[in-house]
């Protein structure tokens, strides 16, 4: 089953079809992962999931399982508009401080295709062969899909995050001279992808990478820096004022918030 | 792009030459072996497709390396020119008789006197080269050099894409097209010197910037046999 | 709609060509900056074709053809202008900057690129990869632009 080139809503459903309880799966791991929270917070959790998500809803429409909850989001119009008008897709994202440094970075590429898992297998197998560039990590279990893969911290996604700094911070640099010291960089693409750009006050740098057809997200990045960077990170009592190494801002509430904000979206 | 490449045709590929005699394909009689209807392969052009043009692009490559050519191991620009038009020379002699050998039998003679060969320029040459006539015809005004003629063409062909350099401004490469002229002044026995000029403005707005006029200052003895032939 | 500047830069990301079209679209910069910024947008050229989060297939697909290359960037966006960057097969890089508002560029810059085939390429006296300084090509390329900028 080749996953590149499907648009997301197909890709969902042939999922689906394979995995009718993903959306239990979310829950149990949500679970595991909060084991010592509180269970009212899970249930405040899953309330919000339940009115924001599209995806449980789509399973609640495509697989028709009583094993999930009725979702009252279903008849809200606007829920459908945005679902059919707006696919797309969203590849990664990263937040680099002022000090230059990629303090998060957060990827929902679908896992590679069965075809190209073993094409990965066989030249993992080829010892000649080991291409440092192409993603060597053994992909994950179908059944993380719906969890975000979180980039690995290899060295090539590291550097993935230092070469996108350095194309913004020139891009940046470049839109400035040009246009005047009050002119914003605010995306481009190339045949493949489209980058966005969003930099704060404070000289936070905000980065998606998207599909092509994916028009202004401005507003996203925008939101994500407002709803979610401000709330869970900078009101974060326990959130150090640097996040050196991306202290403090891989919290709970912001991963989870920050994933659920992009798959609404998509 | 008219028919500059196909000049001087005749003795071209033999495979592209429909076989133009009647009958008998016997080695006999040898030499020049005339049709039924009295037209050799002289007499159209190698390419008979419906619209009889070439690339202008592949001209206009070639003429870009000729220009390059010519350029090496050249001092002054007066040397280029010279060279360019060296390179026309043999053309213009060559297409004197090709566009002769076209005429229809009435007119097929070479002109006699001065201003008959300038109207076969403006009008046979130009049109065999450039598909349209030359732009106009002057007589030089000027009373220190009283037989000068000029043909005017507000946009050669050959420097449809030649930018000249700043430095080199006095150089026009249409000293190509004048060498051809040369040619077949040479080759009616009317010995000339031909030489282009660029007389477009290079301010901006003007229509031809690229006018080229080509100054053809004929030899005395022209000049005398034609005052004699006036005269009788 | 309006087209601000065009910018050549030749293969080895030197600045070649370099004209503006409209007082007030760009703030002027030396020529010195103009050359640095060519070679810097060479350079982010070759990490954005690099940076393409697909995971790409090298084998021929099924089809048969081998799948394009990853581009480098093609459209840069910013509050004030945009910038379009067409790439021609021998790695020569075309930059038209205009208004965010600007349509057909792609258009635009196509014919841009013929002339630069026509009028430079052509031309005897121009050298590869070195500064084009070409009458005809400034020319026409003027009187085009004017055309477009004064729809």
């Amino acid at each position: 089953m080749d996953l590149a080139g499907c648009s997301p809503h197909v890709l969902r459903r042939q999922y689906l079809g394979r995995y009718p309880c993903i959306g239990i799966r979310i829950f149990g791991s949500i679970n595991n992962r909060e084991s010592q929270s509180q269970s009212d917070r899970i249930s405040r959790e899953a309330s919000r999931r339940q009115q924001q998500t599209s995806k449980p809803t789509a399973i609640a429409i495509n697989s028709k399982p009583q094993i999930i909850y009725h979702d009252p989001v279903i008849t809200r119009p606007t829920f459908f508009l945005s679902y059919q008008t707006l696919k797309m897709v969203i590849y990664s994202f990263y937040i680099f401080d002022r000090h230059t440094e990629c303090i998060y970075s957060r990827s929902w590429l679908p896992p590679p295709s069965q075809q190209q898992q073993q094409q990965q297998q066989q030249q993992q197998q080829l010892p000649s062969s080991s291409d440092p560039s192409s993603q060597s990590h053994p992909p994950p279990a179908p059944t993380s899909y719906n969890h975000p893969t979180a980039i690995p911290s290899t060295k090539s996604s590291s550097d993935n995050a230092k070469l996108i700094f350095g194309t913004v911070f020139s891009l940046r640099n470049m839109v400035r001279k040009l246009g005047g010291d009050d002119d914003a960089f605010i995306s481009f693409r190339t045949a493949q992808y489209k980058l966005h750009y969003y930099e704060t006050a404070s000289n936070l740098r905000l980065v998606m990478l998207t599909d092509i057809s994916t028009l202004s997200m401005r507003n996203v990045l925008h939101q994500i820096y407002i709803n979610l960077w401000v709330e869970y990170v900078v009101k974060n009592p326990l959130s150090p004022v640097e996040h050196k190494g991306g202290e403090g801002v891989r919290n709970e509430m912001f991963e989870m918030g920050l994933d659920q904000f992009v798959r609404g979206l998509m | 792009m008219s028919k500059v490449a196909a000049n001087g045709g005749g003795g071209g590929n033999k495979d592209q030459i429909p076989v133009v005699v009647g009958g008998s394909s016997s080695s006999s009689g040898g030499g020049l072996r005339y049709p039924s209807n009295g037209k050799t392969i002289y007499h159209r052009p190698i390419n008979r497709s419906k619209t009889t043009e070439l690339s202008q692009a592949s001209f206009a490559y070639l003429f870009s390396e000729m220009v390059s050519y010519a350029q090496r191991r050249v001092t002054g620009i007066q040397e280029l020119e010279k060279r360019l038009n060296l390179q026309g020379h043999p053309i213009g002699l060559k297409l004197l008789d090709l566009l002769l050998i076209r005429e229809p039998p009435r007119s097929q003679t070479r002109p006699l006197n001065i201003i008959t060969l300038l109207h076969f320029l403006k009008n046979n040459l130009w049109t065999h080269l450039f598909g349209r006539q030359a732009d106009k015809l002057e007589k030089s005004l000027n009373s220190e050099v009283p037989d000068q003629y000029m043909i005017y063409d507000n946009e050669p062909l050959v420097n449809a894409y030649v930018s000249v350099p700043r430095e080199m401004n006095s150089l026009n490469c249409a000293a190509f097209v004048a060498g051809i002229i040369e040619g077949v002044c040479d080759g009616a026995c009317f010995p000339a010197t031909v030489t282009a000029h660029s007389v477009g403005g290079k301010e901006e707005g003007e229509m031809w910037p690229e006018k080229t006029v080509f100054v053809i200052a004929f030899q005395p003895e022209v000049l005398e046999r034609e005052s004699l032939i006036g005269k009788g | 709609m309006t087209i601000f500047s065009l910018i050549i830069i030749n293969k080895a990301g030197g600045l070649i060509y370099n004209r503006s079209f409209h007082e007030g679209g760009l703030s002027k910069i030396s020529t010195n900056d103009y050359l640095v910024l060519a070679g810097t947008f060479h350079g982010v050229h070759a990490i954005t074709a690099r940076l393409n989060p697909l995971p790409t297939n090298n084998r021929l697909s099924s089809s048969g053809t081998r799948p394009d290359p990853p581009s480098g960037l093609e459209i840069l966006e910013s509050e004030n202008f945009r910038m379009q960057c067409f790439t021609t097969l021998t790695g020569i890089k075309f930059l038209l900057f205009s208004d965010t508002t600007q349509t057909n560029v792609d258009t635009i810059i196509r014919r841009v690129y013929e002339m630069y085939t026509d009028y430079v390429m052509k031309n005897p006296f121009y050298q590869l990869e070195m500064p084009v300084r070409c009458d005809l090509f400034e020319r026409k390329l003027l009187s085009y632009i004017r055309e477009m900028n004064s729809r």
